[in-house]
């Protein structure tokens, strides 16, 4: 089996897109949602549940990845279109901006997710990345 | 009318929730979950994962607004972490251009601040 190359900063190029990820909002992840934040009782798909996604497609997208990486901040614009539960929700991910500053590496990865072909929400993931 | 605050919500952080969060959100980074990994970093012990936090307070945002919401910008920080097994609470109160969120600890540790803005008139 073919190893692959570990993401590490200096591999990051503005403009990088990494993939695009799908993950369905199936009764699995209702289950899961349910039992840390409660009940799900709307059809809707809860906003949080969104950003859950996003992260699964962003640290799929991205591997392997060292370990140890921290989530800095982040920005979230949502849509008015809000998906329900059982639908799925497809996440572009790409590389925004990099930097090093004080011997840490800063890197802005863009988040675009969408369903049925209409955008749910965009932002940025702001890491500091470990390597 | 808008409200003038987005009510408290918390939530007990503990070595299973994040177990459980890791598996919805497919982030399972050792800082999270592994002990003896966190140990050795500047953390001392695990954290619980940033975006459990963030859904919390997202959680909070949408029990004050509910249906009504739509073409919101959430800018925030993790301006400091959560370790894992300690209770957390999200809330807001309306500032000149929207609403100042947080999300704090019970020590009163703010680990999440930041602002909640409405593309469009509620």
């Amino acid at each position: 089996m073919e190893e692959q190359t570990l993401w590490t900063f200096d591999r990051f190029e503005p403009g990088q897109i990494f993939g695009t990820i799908d993950v369905m909002m199936d009764a699995k992840k209702r289950a899961g949602w349910v039992s840390i934040y409660g009940k799900a009782d709307s059809d809707l798909l809860p906003r949080g549940m969104a950003v859950a996604a996003m992260m699964e497609s962003y640290v799929r997208a991205i591997q392997p990845r060292p370990s140890g990486n921290v989530h800095a901040s982040q920005v979230l614009n949502f849509s008015d279109f809000r998906p329900r539960w059982g639908t799925t929700l497809s996440t572009t991910v790409s590389c925004a901006a990099k930097e090093e500053k004080k011997g840490r590496f800063w890197v802005d990865f863009g988040i675009l997710v969408s369903a049925d072909a209409s955008e749910v929400l965009s932002g940025t993931i702001r890491s500091i990345w470990a390597k | 009318m808008l409200p003038e605050k987005i009510s408290d919500l918390s939530l007990q952080t503990s070595h299973e929730l994040a177990t459980s969060y890791a598996a919805l959100s497919f982030d399972y980074n050792p800082l999270h979950l592994d002990e003896e990994f966190a140990a050795k970093t500047a953390f001392g012990a695990p954290i619980a994962h940033g975006t459990m936090a963030l859904n919390l307070l997202l959680q909070a945002i949408e029990n004050a607004f509910g249906s009504k919401m739509g073409h919101e910008n959430l800018e925030i920080r993790f301006s400091a972490p959560v370790k894992v097994g300690e209770r957390i609470t999200a809330g807001g109160v309306r500032a000149d251009d929207g609403y100042s969120v947080w999300v704090k600890t019970e020590a009163g540790v703010t680990v999440i601040s930041g602002l909640l803005r409405f593309g469009r008139q509620l």
